[in-house]
């Protein structure tokens, strides 16, 4: 799952893959707006095939916290 | 107003409920919203059929409210606005609340409002202390608009009245409780629509608990007789773009500024920059000699928002220019606008056929612009009634019947509003002289090399606390020579002591406004 959340960031935002670290911050370090976290979960729900509820997006701090949410709700 | 351009005319509504009854007479078969239901399938409602839903729902919340002021809790959904609706024309109060607040937060604009009485979904309600309040979940609707139709609604609606709370988020992170009436947002719906004119549907995306998500995004295009498309998630937004097909989109900066950082990332995904950049200079050439190819020029990109996106509203925060003129290569028009919650909230905003690159565009009919002592101040229906329970705070802003909006600005010969800043950003040196830091980061933002400014004061003198853009990080040497080049055009008090380059963006609020209050704290 963690290479798979780094790859679709990566594409989506153009951030090289070796800079997306688990811990890293997706507004202040990957300095992602609140509108792109948006349209990267977009691109993560057709990836993964399964509805993210909008009310759980404001619980993604980290990449790390998208990639644990991914895997408890697999 | 601007003879050669005169106003579009529109019939003039006293209330809610006379629009609601206008639409059905003059249109009942037309679409008047689509949406998507939980399954993701699309709906079309007719006006007939928003009529009766909300005729039957304004029924069953007389028989069980009076008077009462009934809070919002919920996401954007086509039920929302018949809830909306029917609380209104029902003689109660709309209380408009943002679902995405903390629980603590919505319980104390709960109390600030007075309100006992929730309308959320069931997503929401462990945001709210359910033995606090009486909770009616959103979803129940078709049972009570089965029930109202038993019933009647006698509520006599003065137009006068409280109709609707807004909250305001300031920047400051206090809100203040701002009561419309239904004159008052009659009066923007008619000073608005007077202005500019959509030509097809018209998508919302916008939280409909901010007065131009709701009033601008939602009552205009219905006020107008077109079809409003409601996005069912921002996740959505382009798919639903591309189905909807809108020809005018209602969002503030931060989409716009998405739409076109997504736009160039795709293209350098695509290797299609050079193409893009060649595609744009080729297409600001032909316009000039009043050639206009932007159609097949750019037809794969307009196909991403449908294809026939002729209009963006744009309002809620300021936008750079360099947009405006951007999207315009391609065939897009923005419209910059002017609102405030308290003025319900459109003041003025650029035409469909006349603008002004820079300005917040027309002032909107029947409304009145005076500028005191530089502060831009409005007079007309639009003005709220107050914020709700606090005189003082009301006294502060309304004096005379005149709203004072705490921004400073001026209007040029020909009739554009422009903004220059904000009152409580002045920055007042000791030899008494008044700057306005935002004129200053507006020139500095003209900079490409600058991607976030702000401009704030220590030890008397000005320094500009500047976010680089991406290929001038720390690039200390080209900032010092810009702030250079830039004291040597402008008087000595509003020169730049020193930049401060930053290696991450300003903390902002929801709507993306910078918060210059923890700028020093930083």
């Amino acid at each position: 799952m963690k290479d798979k959340v780094i790859t679709i960031i990566s594409s989506t935002t153009g951030i090289a893959k070796e800079n997306i670290t688990e811990n890293a911050n997706l507004l202040t370090d990957l300095e992602l707006e609140s509108l792109d976290v948006v349209t990267l979960v977009a691109e993560l729900e057709k990836e993964v095939g399964k509805e993210i509820p909008d009310k759980d997006i404001k619980e993604f701090q980290t990449v790390g916290d998208v990639i644990k949410y991914l895997e408890d709700n697999a | 107003m601007n003879k050669n351009y005169p106003y579009y005319s529109h019939e003039k509504m006293i209330d809610l409920r006379q629009l609601l009854e206008t639409n059905l007479k003059l249109a009942k078969d037309e679409i008047a919203f689509i949406y998507k239901d939980p399954s993701l399938k699309t709906i079309s409602k007719t006006n007939k059929m928003f009529y009766e839903e909300v005729i039957n729902l304004s029924n069953y919340l007389y028989q069980k409210y009076t008077s009462k002021h009934i809070a919002i809790i919920a996401e954007n959904s086509y039920n929302w606005i018949v809830f909306f609706y029917a609380i209104v024309i029902s003689g109660n109060v709309a209380v408009i609340i943002d679902k995405d607040l903390e629980p603590e937060r919505i319980e104390k604009l709960l109390n600030i409002s007075d309100t006992k009485d929730i309308i959320c979904t069931q997503t929401y309600a462990s945001s709210i202390d359910l033995k606090k309040y009486k909770v009616t979940y959103l979803e129940d609707i078709d049972k009570f608009i089965k029930e109202g139709k038993k019933l009647t609604n006698k509520a006599k609606l003065d137009p006068d009245n409280p109709a609707v709370i807004f909250f305001t988020s300031g920047t400051t992170g206090f809100n203040k409780a701002v009561v419309l009436s239904q004159k008052n947002i009659c009066a923007d719906l008619y000073g608005a629509a007077s202005i500019f004119k959509p030509y097809g549907t018209a998508f919302a995306p916008l939280p409909f608990h901010h007065a131009f998500g709701l009033i601008t995004a939602v009552l205009k295009p219905y006020y107008y007789r077109v079809p409003v498309f409601i996005n069912s998630s921002l996740k959505r937004v382009l798919p639903e773009l591309q189905e909807a097909k809108p020809n005018t989109l209602f969002v503030v900066p931060a989409f716009i500024e998405t739409f076109y950082k997504q736009i160039w990332h795709t293209a350098r995904r695509t290797k299609q920059e050079k193409k893009l950049k060649i595609g744009i200079k080729i297409s600001n050439i032909l316009l000039k000699c009043h050639i206009d190819l932007r159609n097949k020029l750019f037809s794969s990109l307009l196909d991403q928002f449908g294809g026939n996106l002729s209009y963006i509203i744009c309002g809620g925060a300021p936008l750079e220019t360099k947009y405006v003129k951007w999207f315009r290569s391609i065939g897009i028009e923005i419209l910059n606008g002017y609102g405030i919650t308290e003025c319900s909230p459109v003041v003025s905003v650029n035409r469909n056929n006349y603008g002004c690159d820079g300005s917040v565009g027309q002032i909107c009919r029947d409304v009145e612009v005076k500028i005191i002592d530089n502060e831009i101040c409005i007079k007309g229906d639009i003005v709220m009634l107050g914020y709700y329970k606090d005189k003082k705070a009301t006294a502060e802003v309304i004096k005379d019947g005149i709203f004072y909006t705490g921004d400073y600005g001026y209007v040029n010969k020909d009739g554009f509003l422009f903004i220059t800043g904000r009152k409580k950003n002045i920055i007042i040196l000791s030899n008494g002289e008044n700057i306005s830091p935002e004129v200053i980061e507006a020139k500095l933002a003209e900079d490409n090399a600058v991607s976030e400014v702000i401009v704030a004061s220590q030890d008397n003198h000005l320094i500009a606390y500047i976010y680089p853009s991406e290929n001038y990080l720390q690039n200390q040497e080209y900032f010092d020579n810009l702030i250079a080049k830039y004291n040597k055009k402008v008087p000595k008090n509003h020169q730049i002591a020193k930049a401060v380059l930053r290696t991450t963006e300003f903390k902002k609020n929801n709507n993306r406004k910078i918060l210059r209050d923890r700028i020093m704290e930083e």
